[in-house]
């Protein structure tokens, strides 16, 4: 009996482990890299790919229409020894992910609100990896700061019913918090 | 936490309002302040889950110590919840199967399939739309390629308007505008994108676009041309689709994402309407049962003040009162209570006072019962006694010093002596009631001891009953007094009439013996002397008598002064020192000084020796043994003899005048002893000894 409790015990702890590892790998995320920051006339530009990866809840919502806004943050920072750390610079932006039901086709508006129509949602998130040299504001030619950025679903344009599901991953669609140094991106 | 629970509970209403209008109105609360509702509503539920059981673990714990007023508020507090909580369940579980049932309603396959048939209708509508653009295209890209390079702007113009085409642009593969026609000549035309126009190189390409609300036809199709293999140039047309078509596709279109959306979101807001009534019904009933709290407390409490005072002047604490805090039935309550008690304190102070009055004149009455010589009882109509002195039982020699609710005569019927009394009491007392004064005496006589004890009978009416004073006076000591006061009077009077012719008679008899000794024989002479001698003798002996008589009858004249009283016993011991009774004095100091008349005390002294002494005569061991106590105050000496004693039938009258157990004796002598002894404020006791002889103490002040 006493080895059953053991046995019982390891098993629970492996069934933990493997559920968390489904658990994780079941979460959408939005992978960002090559990540390169241009100085140009004053302004910073941004350029990175993303790579967006929905589950098939969140795909098969698009398909009925619901629209999918993605918020993108990006912000330069510098430390201060004295306090919090000085903000320099803050840019957000949005993309939106539609499908249009009547034209059948996936509808991307980029962040110039460019409208673009795809037959397969595929290649509509294709269409939104490439960032390429998003002026991100003006600024002097910082030699030492933070650059952070993140992207994610923006669950204020979902329906109520949906933002409020607490506990469904379906609708956490975000990256991580990335954070790069300016000098090893110069 | 009257305060607590009213503050929490307008939270809670404030709480759910924000909660309904948030969702009502997604504009006004996003939803990060929804869902920041939502855990506050969770939280104020579970605060109010606290607080409500803390409220009952307490109302629980007033109930088990029997606090009064907790289990009328334990009630009410159940009564205002029963009345809530049903009534909400109710209402919320018909509200719940309402709002699911409601919320499925919204969505059936009518619906649904209407509005796929409208959007599939639109569809189809644009694909038809656009194949007629893929001919109009495709015929003015093959007009324009069979003519001549130069007027295909002609051309392109003619066949657009012949279309009714909205604009039409003949476009190089390189992105190069060769010719534009349209309706609005001022604007520029949009270029393709270069996938387009890599796609519309290979052959016609059509699409659909929505542009700021309005739905375009794009059509792409390659100019042919016979002189080369592959075109250069491609025609774009842009067609809207026309706005009675264009506003009802959209319209289905937004209609039919709008119920696709709601679809999605239908198990979703089944939830949150559920958790949202959930919360309201447990928010309702949490916040109706915090009320019921206060709300108990505020009926319950005035009742408990009540109970509380009530028990408080039961305990007998008059002066209780509580605030008037209300003006309705249970404030006039209130007030009429307050005025009792004012009242009964008042009379019980009243009471308090009369009591301490009644108390103060009993004690009164106590220290004079208790101080009184007489002894008083107080007798009922039952022969019971209600009230009496000490005094009263030590005449009447009760074994009980308290002999309150006794029955008297059965108490004192144990003692034979008090018969009289006995009989007396019950002719007069208890026979038939009596209301007059009534009094008599009567003698008790016992082997040691004669008392005269005299009773006074008052009656007392009160009411219907009747109670009888006894007041109980031993009198021996005052008859003793008056009677040795009328023999002190019999004595001087007979010492004043015997003792005057007692001379002349004397005298007389010597007269005669001297006129007549001459003129007689010897045998008449001898008769004569002897008889003379017979007058003489008997005539002192009166006088001795008379002289005693004076003695006893007249006061003495002191002569105060200190002796040693050891010296005086020493020398007296020495007269006796030539007789065959054995004198011994013991003693343990030398010098006893005392202050009195030391030839009366010698007197004293002689006497009771000369007593000792008389009971000594047929003793073959005569033997006196005088003891010496003192103390501070007191010095006492006590003459032990082991004579014959005295009879028990004297021992009573002994002190009494003519009182003797000697032949010869006046019976002056103790009684003279007796007097002396009393002048000098002295105690004599005198006892027969257990095994034979008499014992005379004699006590006597040292100052």
């Amino acid at each position: 009996m006493h080895y059953l409790k053991k046995i019982s015990n390891k098993l629970a702890l492996i069934y933990i482990v493997l559920f968390s590892i489904y658990a994780y790998s079941m979460e959408q995320i939005i992978e960002t890299k090559d990540i390169s920051l241009d100085y140009k006339q004053g302004h910073y530009f941004l350029s990175y790919y993303q790579s967006i990866s929905l589950l098939s809840e969140a795909r098969d919502a698009l398909s009925k229409g619901i629209p999918f806004h993605f918020l993108v943050t990006a912000k330069i920072s510098q430390k201060n020894k004295y306090g919090f750390n000085r903000l320099i610079l803050l840019k957000e932006y949005h993309f939106e992910l539609k499908y249009k039901s009547l034209l059948q086709k996936y509808m991307v508006s980029d962040m110039n609100d460019q409208k673009s129509y795809f037959s397969n949602i595929d290649d509509a998130i294709k269409k939104l990896s490439y960032i390429e040299k998003w002026d991100i504001g003006p600024s002097i030619d910082l030699k030492e700061g933070t650059l952070e950025l993140k992207t994610k679903l923006d669950k204020k344009y979902l329906p109520k019913a949906l933002q409020i599901n607490f506990n469904d991953k379906s609708w956490n669609v975000e990256s991580e918090l990335i954070k790069y140094e300016i000098g090893e991106l110069n | 936490m009257r305060y607590i629970i009213t503050t929490v509970a307008f939270i809670g209403i404030a709480l759910l309002i924000l909660l309904a209008k948030s969702l009502s109105n997604s504009e006004l609360v996003s939803s990060d302040t929804f869902r920041l509702l939502l855990i506050f509503n969770i939280i104020f539920v579970c605060s109010l889950v606290v607080l409500i059981t803390i409220q009952i673990i307490k109302l629980l714990q007033n109930v088990k110590k029997e606090i009064v007023g907790s289990r009328l508020t334990m009630r009410l507090v159940l009564s205002f919840a029963t009345v809530v909580i049903i009534p909400v369940t109710i209402v919320y579980l018909a509200s719940v199967s309402f709002l699911t049932k409601s919320i499925e309603s919204w969505f059936n396959v009518q619906v649904e399939s209407a509005l796929q048939g409208g959007l599939s209708l639109g569809q189809k509508t644009l694909d038809i739309l656009l194949k007629d653009i893929e001919l109009k295209s495709k015929s003015m890209a093959y007009s324009i390629g069979a003519t001549d390079e130069s007027s295909s702007s002609e051309i392109l113009n003619d066949l657009r308007e012949k279309f009714s085409i909205q604009e039409a642009v003949i476009i190089g593969t390189n992105s190069k505008i060769y010719s534009v026609s349209g309706e609005y000549e001022t604007r520029l035309p949009v270029l393709p994108k270069q996938e387009d126009l890599i796609r519309a190189s290979e052959g016609f390409f059509g699409k659909i676009e929505e542009i700021d609300g309005k739905i375009f036809m794009k059509a792409y199709v390659p100019i042919p041309r016979k002189e080369l293999l592959k075109p250069e140039k491609i025609i774009q047309i842009t067609q809207p689709i026309p706005e009675s078509i264009s506003d009802i596709a959209l319209s289905v279109e937004s209609v039919y994402e709008d119920y696709q959306t709601l679809a999605y979101s239908r198990s979703s807001l089944k939830i949150i309407y559920t958790m949202t009534l959930t919360l309201v019904l447990l928010l309702a009933i949490l916040s109706a049962v915090a009320a019921s709290f206060v709300i108990s407390r505020r009926i319950s409490e005035p009742i408990s003040l009540l109970a509380e005072a009530t028990r408080q002047i039961a305990k007998g604490k008059y002066n209780k009162t509580i605030p008037e805090n209300s003006k309705d039935e249970l404030g006039l309550l209130v007030k009429s209570f307050n005025s009792m008690t004012v009242k009964l304190n008042d009379a019980t102070n009243s009471s308090e006072k009369s009591r301490e009055r009644l108390e103060i004149a009993r004690a009164f009455l106590d220290t004079i019962l208790t101080h009184l010589s007489s002894g008083v009882i107080v007798l009922d109509s039952n022969n019971v006694v209600r009230l009496h002195n000490i005094t009263a039982s030590k005449i009447i020699k009760f074994k009980k010093i308290n002999m309150t609710g006794v029955r008297f005569t059965h108490e004192i019927s144990k003692n034979k002596i008090y018969q009289p009394i006995i009989k007396k009491l019950n002719t007069i007392i208890f026979s038939k009631p009596f209301l007059k004064e009534e009094s008599f005496e009567f003698n008790t006589k016992n082997k040691d001891n004669e008392e005269i004890i005299r009773i006074q009978i008052t009656p007392l009416k009160r009411e219907k009953n009747i109670s009888y004073i006894l007041v109980i006076d031993d009198i021996s000591e005052l008859t003793k007094g008056q009677r040795s006061q009328a023999w002190s009077e019999i004595a001087r009077r007979l010492a004043h009439e015997i003792k005057n012719p007692l001379t002349p008679i004397q005298l007389s008899a010597e007269r005669i013996e001297h006129k007549l000794k001459d003129k007689l024989s010897d045998e008449d002479l001898i008769m004569l002397k002897k008889s003379t001698l017979t007058i003489v003798n008997q005539v002192q002996a009166l006088k001795t008598m008379v002289n005693e008589f004076s003695e006893y009858s007249r006061p003495t004249a002191k002569n105060i002064k200190a002796f040693n009283l050891v010296v005086l016993l020493e020398n007296i011991i020495e007269l006796y020192q030539s007789t065959t009774i054995k004198i011994t004095l013991n003693v343990t100091n030398k010098i006893i000084l005392i202050k009195a008349d030391e030839n009366k005390i010698r007197q004293v002294i002689i006497n009771l020796v000369e007593n000792a002494k008389d009971g000594l005569a047929k003793e073959k061991n005569p033997e006196i043994i005088i003891d010496i106590v003192e103390d501070i105050n007191w010095v006492s000496f006590t003459i032990e003899d082991n004579g014959m004693g005295i009879s028990k039938e004297l021992m009573s009258r002994i002190f009494e005048p003519y009182v003797t157990s000697k032949a010869t004796g006046t019976g002056l002598g103790l009684a003279i002893v007796n007097k002396i002894i009393e002048e000098h404020s002295g105690k004599i006791d005198i006892r027969r000894n257990k095994n034979k002889g008499t014992s005379v103490s004699v006590k006597l002040p040292k100052k």
